[in-house]
């Protein structure tokens, strides 16, 4: 929010000033509420309208009143539709957060190691860039017969679709290190490693985060669409593979997996959003590297 | 201080340690070949380690087969793999087009109004945290399991991608801008001869982002559905029998498309963006 | 060209220096023939027109760049020997402070490197901040602070080595006139707490005369140094300093100088 300096002169209009500028911040801070709640409102909104105005089936697009109520429903597990699906969700979060543990450590060692030798930069990033491009769920099938399980078969593909984000967002970070400031770093002698410890790893930390922003998408991608063609026996892949086959008898079923991955994802990203904020909270970045 | 008070005689010449700049047809090559052979050193070394392990640890052709013979059957099967490879192409320019033309009208429209764009900002930072493409069994609801449903998945996850690069392009509010202003140009005019050239640069990285990711997105729909002329649906099919050979052929061939398109995106950049002056040394 | 005094009583020595880079848009001479040379607590300016390669000597100096020949000394030594112990610092034009650090952090930075301990290192650097007149702002992020105080941090981090020798490269560029003014006064005071030799880098001719007892001028690229002028202004100098006959005196006479080696354009 933009911090709104008011020059606050002596005469009486000052206490009218300072009354203002905390009537606009609370005001800003409800419309920031109000749209959040509009906006997620708006989705259940459109949905009807839409469906309204394409008469679309009950079976292509159910109404929202009943993708909630068959939430509720209870399953042959014995529990409620909802918590199965937070039970599944939990085993594909718990794969995806290891993913993106190791692909996050891959990705920033990549990162540091292109930039640190500018000859094995130019000859690994255009092959890091390049193992992007492979569809690494097309060989799932036959990861699972080499890495024995399932999960392990989830957690390399997440990882796998984690370290390109995080390598390129740390590579980025220590080139926008200013040459000054390693130029001061050398006259006082200091080693490379103390180089990187203390100015480059540092400087790169908001552009490392916006990379791992970007990863904890991918590792929920990853580990969901990884679940889907081994057999996973739990997980929100398997969940949504399920709800798929039996479609036309429980429309509903797919439409609340599908909400349940929306949410794993938003929460993932939420999160690592959250920590870089917290983390990052005393820095303003631009003008002083 | 005991330097002369009058100008220091030139008269020795500067003696240089390093010997006459090389010639500058070597250095145009020296620098192509700076930039070519690393990574293909790489590859090279790679590969070389690939075929030793499968060799060395005997693995089976199922888990891990060894280069040479994917490159085999890459050539073998070529024009069965181009051809899918051109439909699975085409798939994801489609939905490339589709998400730019969803994309730009509406950034073109939201920047002016501010509560608007920052709503749909925020909404399609939601939409990238989504996993899109888990949601192809959705898609195939509305689109039965078909080419469409895979174009339809391929626009969604692209969308936010194009609209954030656009909205910033559309937004750089310059001197340049209010100068159109103050002589009343029309804003179709201002569009036309200002906005959109000066939008450029965004819109062709955001296309540079969203060519490649395209094109991955379109493979792992139609992994899961889709016609069965395209890259994924072989992949998929060759992979639930364990041919990997196969597979890896396959896959061969979608990075080289990966590669070929994102050239070609390159390419564009450089036509469109002539004016601009990164371009220049 | 003999220096007539023996190299370790100089803090500064650059005896024939020449810099050539080669790119691939061709060769460029930077420097040509430069002899320079400081005594020990001397603070010595130099200037010259955009490009004629101040910054460069300087940063042979500091040892970030090799000469293309001639001879480099600091305190007697060579000036990779006198980086690996120390004796000088630079200060750059920009502040170069770590956002992440607060004041007091950032002046820490050096002794960290140097491998101090860290009870040693606060009292050292809370010392150095007294001295530059920041003891108050000792918990504050970079951005709260304004241009001519960064550089005030940046120059207390400078300090806190305890260097003899002291390379600043137009440290004052970026501020306004008025700052800059203010800011010279504060150095000024602050150098004559310590006795550290000054090589001063600006553009600015009354800022040279003010701050320095010698100012050198080179000319326009290749430079060379062309001129030297001894600045026998009495110390410390203050505001008086500036209205002083003898001042408006060396700040024309230097701009002959300058004017003269403007039109010298090199090969």
């Amino acid at each position: 929010m933009a911090r709104l300096r008011v020059a606050l002169s002596r005469d009486s209009s000052s206490v009218d000033h300072r009354n203002r500028w905390i009537l606009r911040a609370i005001g800003a801070g409800a419309r920031r509420v109000v749209t959040v709640i509009g906006l997620l409102l708006l989705i259940p909104a459109g949905w009807e309208l839409i469906k309204f105005a394409t008469g679309a089936s009950n079976t292509t697009m159910p109404h929202v009143s009943d993708i909630v109520a068959h939430l509720r429903t209870t399953t042959s597990h014995g529990n409620t539709f909802a918590g199965f699906l937070f039970e599944n969700a939990y085993v594909t979060f718990k794969a995806s957060a290891v993913g993106l543990a190791i692909g996050a450590v891959t990705g920033l060692t990549t990162g540091v190691l292109i930039v640190r030798s500018r000859l094995v930069g130019k000859g690994l990033l255009p092959l890091v860039v390049a193992s992007q491009t492979v569809p690494i769920v097309a060989i799932a099938p036959a990861l699972v017969l080499w890495l024995g399980t399932s999960w392990t078969t989830k957690v390399v593909i997440a990882g796998y679709l984690t370290y390109f984000p995080l390598t390129i967002a740390t590579a980025r970070g220590i080139q926008a290190v200013s040459n000054d400031s390693l130029a001061l770093m050398r006259t006082y002698s200091a080693t490379r490693r103390e180089v990187l410890l203390k100015i480059q790893l540092p400087a790169a930390m908001p552009m490392i985060f916006v990379g791992l922003e970007t990863a904890a998408a991918f590792s929920v991608i990853g580990t969901i669409v990884g679940e889907m063609p081994v057999g996973s026996p739990k997980g929100l892949g398997l969940v949504i593979l399920t709800t798929w086959q039996y479609y036309n008898f429980q429309p509903e079923a797919l439409y609340g997996a599908a909400l349940a991955a929306c949410a794993l994802g938003g929460l993932m990203v939420g999160f690592v959003r959250v920590l870089g904020r917290v983390t990052l909270k005393d820095r303003r970045m631009g003008a002083v590297l | 201080m005991s330097t002369g008070t009058t100008k220091a005689p030139a008269t020795e010449a500067v003696v240089s340690e390093a010997g006459p700049p090389p010639h500058r047809a070597s250095m145009a090559v020296s620098k192509i070949a700076g930039s070519v052979l690393p990574p293909a050193f790489m590859l090279a070394l790679f590969i070389g380690a690939w075929e030793l392990v499968v060799l060395v640890q005997d693995i089976s052709k199922i888990l891990l087969p060894p280069p040479h013979q994917i490159a085999y059957l890459f050539l073998d099967n070529f024009s069965l793999l181009a051809r899918f490879g051109r439909n699975t192409a085409s798939e994801a320019l489609q939905g490339v087009a589709f998400s730019c033309a969803f994309a730009i009208p509406i950034a073109g429209a939201s920047v002016s109004v501010q509560w608007l764009a920052r709503g749909l900002s925020t909404y399609s930072a939601v939409v990238k945290a989504i996993p899109v493409v888990v949601l192809f069994p959705v898609a195939t609801v509305f689109f039965g399991v078909s080419s469409p449903a895979v174009i339809a998945i391929v626009t969604v996850t692209v969308f936010p991608i194009m609209f954030t690069y656009a909205l910033r392009g559309f937004s750089s509010n310059s001197e340049l801008d209010e100068l159109m202003r103050s002589i009343s140009a029309p804003r179709f005019r201002r569009f036309i001869s200002l906005t959109l050239p000066q939008s450029s640069p965004y819109l062709m990285a955001g296309l540079k982002t969203a060519v490649p990711i395209s094109l991955i997105v379109a493979i792992v729909s139609e992994y899961f559905g889709g016609s069965v002329t395209t890259l994924g649906s072989y992949i998929r099919r060759e992979a639930a029998q364990l041919h990997t050979p196969n597979v890896w052929s396959a896959i061969l061939m979608s990075t080289l498309l990966s590669i070929a398109l994102y050239s070609l995106v390159s390419f564009l950049d450089r036509i469109v963006l002539y004016w601009h002056p990164s371009r220049h040394g | 060209m003999p220096l007539g005094e023996t190299d370790e009583s100089l803090g500064l020595a650059a005896r024939s220096v020449a810099k050539r880079f080669y790119s691939k848009g061709g060769d460029v001479l930077a420097l040509e023939n430069v002899m320079l040379s400081a005594r020990k607590g001397n603070f010595v300016s130099l200037i010259g027109p955009t490009g004629c390669g101040k910054s460069t000597m300087l940063r042979i100096f500091a040892d970030l760049i090799p000469p293309t020949s001639g001879e480099v000394r600091i305190n007697g030594k060579e000036v990779g020997l006198a980086r690996k112990d120390r004796d000088f610092s630079v200060v750059f034009q920009s502040p170069n402070l770590l956002p992440w650090r607060n004041v007091l952090k950032n002046v820490c930075l050096p002794l960290e490197v140097m491998g101090e301990g860290r009870k040693e290192r606060k009292a050292r650097a809370k010392r150095i901040l007294e001295v530059v007149g920041l003891s108050s702002f000792e918990r504050h992020q970079p951005w709260q602070l304004s241009g001519g105080m960064q550089q005030k941090v940046a120059l207390a981090r400078a300090l806190v080595m305890n260097p003899s020798v002291l390379l600043m490269d137009e440290p004052f560029g970026a501020l306004d006139e008025i700052t800059r003014d203010r800011m010279n006064l504060e150095l000024m005071s602050i150098w004559q707490k310590f006795e550290t030799t000054v090589l001063f880098i600006t553009h600015s001719i009354p800022e040279a005369v003010f701050l320095s007892s010698h100012v050198v001028v080179m000319s326009a690229r290749p430079g060379r140094t062309v001129a030297a002028l001894s600045i026998d202004l009495p110390y410390p100098r203050t505001q008086e300093t500036r209205s002083d006959p003898r001042f408006f005196e060396f700040v024309n006479t230097l701009r002959k100088h300058l004017a003269v080696a403007s039109q010298q354009e090199g090969s």
